[in-house]
Order: C-alpha cells, then sequence, then structure tokens
C-alpha cells in the first residue's frame, strides 16, 4: 500500500515535471522568436541610458527653380537644326525664347542627403526627327553642394545624355546654407523634322539623407 | 528506468530552458527600441518647349539677270 503511494506521488512529480519542461521550452521558445524578429528591423536602438533631447533628421530637396520652358518656336528656314542652352542662355537657328537658367535644385533639410536624378524621356522621345539630342550638365551653384563620386559620365561637369532610370549624381548633396545647391542646364538639338507640338519631360530628383 | 533520473533530467532541462529565456529577456527584453527609417524627399521638375511647323514655300538665295547686246550697223 506504501509502495503504491509512493509510485503514485512519483508519477504525479513526474507530470509535473514534464508540464514543467513543456512550459519552459516553449517560454525560451517565444523569447527566441522574438530577439529573431526584432533584431534585424533595428536600425538604431538605444542601449545605454536615457536622451532628453532629440534633434529629428528633416530631408527636403526642392527645385527653388522647377521650370525650363523655351516657349514657341520654329528652326530657321535654311537650317536643318537649331539648339537651345540654359548654360549659355542662347538658341542658335531657331525663334524659341532664350532661357538663360537651368533648374536650381537645394537641400532644405537639415541633413545630408543622397542625391538622385532622372528623366522621363530620351532624346528620340522628347524631341524626335532625325538625330535630336537631349543633355544635362550638373554644377554645383554654390560651391561644395555637391560630393560627387561619379565623374561626369553622369552630367556632373560635363554634358550627358540625361538618365532615364534613377541614378546617383551627389553622394552627398549638403544641407548647409551656404553650400546647399546645384543647378541643372540642359542643352537640346531640335532637327528640322522634329515631332511638331508641345514637348515636355519631366525631371524627378530624390532626396535620401545619409545618415 | 529510474524514475528520480528521469525526474532530475527532466528539472534540468527546465532549468537549461529558463536560463536561456532570461539571457535572451536581459539582451533584448525591456529596451527601448526605436525603428530609425531615413528621410526621404522627391521633388520633380519640368523640361519644355512648343515646336511649330515650319512655312512651306521656296526660299530665293540668288537671282540675276544679265543681258549683254549691242547692235551693229
Amino acid at each position: 500500500m506504501l509502495n503504491k503511494n509512493k509510485m503514485a506521488e512519483e508519477n504525479s512529480v513526474m507530470v509535473v515535471a514534464v508540464l514543467a519542461v513543456i512550459a519552459s521550452l516553449a517560454a525560451a521558445g517565444i523569447s527566441y522568436y522574438s530577439a529573431i524578429s526584432v533584431v534585424p528591423k533595428i536600425v538604431g536602438y538605444q542601449v545605454y541610458g536615457s536622451t532628453n533631447l532629440t534633434v529629428e533628421s528633416f530631408a527636403m530637396i526642392n527645385f527653388t527653380d522647377s521650370s525650363v520652358n523655351w516657349g514657341s518656336g520654329k528652326v530657321n528656314i535654311g537650317k536643318t537644326k537649331a539648339y537651345l542652352d540654359t548654360r549659355s542662355g542662347t538658341v542658335t537657328d531657331g525663334n524659341w525664347t532664350a532661357e538663360t537658367t537651368g533648374l536650381m535644385l537645394e537641400n532644405l533639410g537639415n541633413v545630408n542627403v543622397t542625391l538622385n536624378l532622372s528623366a522621363g524621356k530620351t532624346a528620340a522621345q522628347f524631341i524626335g526627327g532625325t538625330n535630336p539630342a537631349y543633355k544635362w550638365w550638373i554644377r554645383d551653384n554654390e560651391t561644395g553642394s555637391c560630393i560627387n563620386v561619379t565623374g561626369p559620365s553622369n552630367g556632373f561637369g560635363g554634358w550627358a545624355d540625361p538618365s532615364t532610370t534613377s541614378i546617383t549624381i551627389c553622394n552627398p548633396l549638403r544641407f548647409l546654407i551656404a553650400s546647399n545647391e546645384i543647378r541643372i542646364d540642359f542643352n537640346v538639338t531640335v532637327p528640322e523634322d522634329a515631332t511638331k507640338g508641345a514637348r515636355s519631360d519631366t525631371i524627378t530628383a530624390i532626396g535620401i539623407a545619409t545618415t | 528506468m529510474d524514475t528520480k533520473k528521469v525526474i532530475t533530467t527532466l528539472f534540468v532541462l527546465v532549468i537549461i530552458f529558463s536560463l536561456l529565456s532570461i539571457t535572451l529577456n536581459l539582451l533584448y527584453g525591456g529596451k527601448t527600441i526605436e525603428v530609425v527609417s531615413k528621410p526621404k524627399s522627391v521633388d520633380k521638375a519640368q523640361v519644355g518647349l512648343f515646336i511649330e511647323g515650319r512655312e512651306t514655300g521656296v526660299a530665293v538665295t540668288g537671282n540675276s539677270i544679265s543681258n549683254v547686246g549691242l547692235y551693229v550697223e
């Protein structure tokens, strides 16, 4: 009888122990799952102490001159092409209105940004006709604004075909007031058989905070 | 199988899993986690012109008619 009671007691302890193991295993599993699901999402997290002042990062780029518009015109009679250039501010062999400023883009935020630019169209899509040309030239409007790492092939410091995919121009475009603005000039060659009518393209700038 | 050994083993497992759980909670639990996404800004600009049709016609770039003559009696 005594032996039977002892066995029953041991069985009860065994059941309790098994339940404890299951509960403990579940707790460890939940902790592990929580940890591995949170850690990859952490970009920055506070490890020690507390902060009583937070300076928010604010990225804002803005085309302070957001339009290049040569108006209406045509290739002069007797000429095969007209040349429109915002950098020199001239129109040659055509009667469009000269544009003396290109686009101006400023970083108005409080962080440096990686600046990506893209055009919506190629020369053929924008102008049409035989051998049209459509190029941009990007440069600092304020010295030291754009830290360029890719060279003039993308248009920084020289004429280049605008990219229809987003490419990095400045890394970074700085935010300090005295050095936070770039200028984008355009050079368009309009052939005599160019597509008639209103022609336009959209330039898209994307600034992503570097920190 | 000795019941005592089984029970002892089970409790050792309980202790191990509990310690593991405590460790994970100490490492990652109870912290203020701030997920920081990088601020982003987008702006657009326009480049455009209107291309007119050219007038049709003939351009006269030069014209010259000369008569050279004499009368011989």
